[in-house]
């Protein structure tokens, strides 16, 4: 019986790059900015993986839902 | 008085004193209901992440203004009923704007310019670098993406894919479950 494997935690960047460098203003209006927070297929990657800290994540959330609104960013990037 | 930002999608197939006149027209309505623009900017005819009406492309138009939400309201109902508005956005920038001060803040501004365009003129004082100052509050975000954009790209990147290789033998059957787009070679 396969005994369940403590998972090893994956590496992730342990600071938040908003507090980081506080000179990165997040707006919905910067897709490009915003960009690096999400898959490739679109979603938004979890704070657990990017390291942001939480008020950075929720601000970041509400952008890139924005962008998704106006087109700036897909809602979804369908497979080919 | 609140301060409000929209942005709209306009057809890019409309010629562009077509789109000028719409852009005025918001812009009057925005007048005629008490209140006061701050700028209009036009973003070009950009690429949609996903298509709109059919169509992959838009014109963007950015409105900030100052005034009450039952303006918000009439703004956003001309937005609607004009055909060649694909999509619009209207978000609250500020709850409390003091407008007088928002005047006299411009007004400095235009005076800071006028001043730096005679100085320019009459050249060698202290207040050349004025409009250099002015400006540095765009310059950082203007810089910045191509900077960072990267990075971050390639820091998930490689996170994901360690932990998928951390998966795949023990949890194949489980990170299938949970995540099946991420590993396209093995659907």
């Amino acid at each position: 019986m396969a005994k369940p494997q403590r998972r090893r935690p994956f590496p992730r960047s342990k600071v938040c790059r908003f507090c980081a460098d506080p000179s990165i203003r997040m707006d919905y209006k910067e897709p490009n900015i915003l960009r690096a927070f999400i898959t490739e297929r679109g979603k938004i990657i979890p704070r657990r993986i990017s390291g942001n800290c939480a008020k950075h994540q929720r601000q970041l959330t509400a952008c890139i839902k924005r962008a998704r609104n106006i087109a700036l960013l897909p809602f979804t990037v369908p497979r080919r | 008085m609140r301060r409000y930002e929209s942005v709209i999608i306009l057809n890019p197939e409309l010629p562009d004193d077509e789109i000028v006149g719409l852009t005025d027209r918001f812009g009057n309505v925005i007048k005629s209901n008490g209140g006061e623009i701050i700028k209009i900017e036009d973003w070009g005819s950009k690429r949609l992440a996903y298509q709109v009406n059919k169509k992959d492309k838009g014109r963007y138009i950015l409105f900030d203004y100052v005034g009450s939400s039952a303006l918000v309201k009439e703004v956003e109902r001309q937005f609607k009923i004009t055909e060649d508005v694909m999509k619009f956005l209207s978000v609250k920038l500020d709850e409390d704007v003091n407008l007088e001060a928002f005047k006299a803040a411009a007004q400095k501004e235009a005076e800071a310019k006028a001043v730096a365009a005679t100085e320019a003129l009459a050249p060698g004082a202290e207040e050349s670098t004025e409009p250099a100052e002015a400006q540095p509050a765009e310059g950082p975000q203007v810089a910045m993406p191509a900077a960072t954009e990267q990075e971050p790209i390639a820091a998930t990147e490689q996170g994901r894919q360690e932990q998928e290789s951390e998966e795949s033998p023990a949890e194949a059957s489980e990170g299938q479950a949970s995540s099946p787009e991420q590993k396209p070679e093995e659907v």
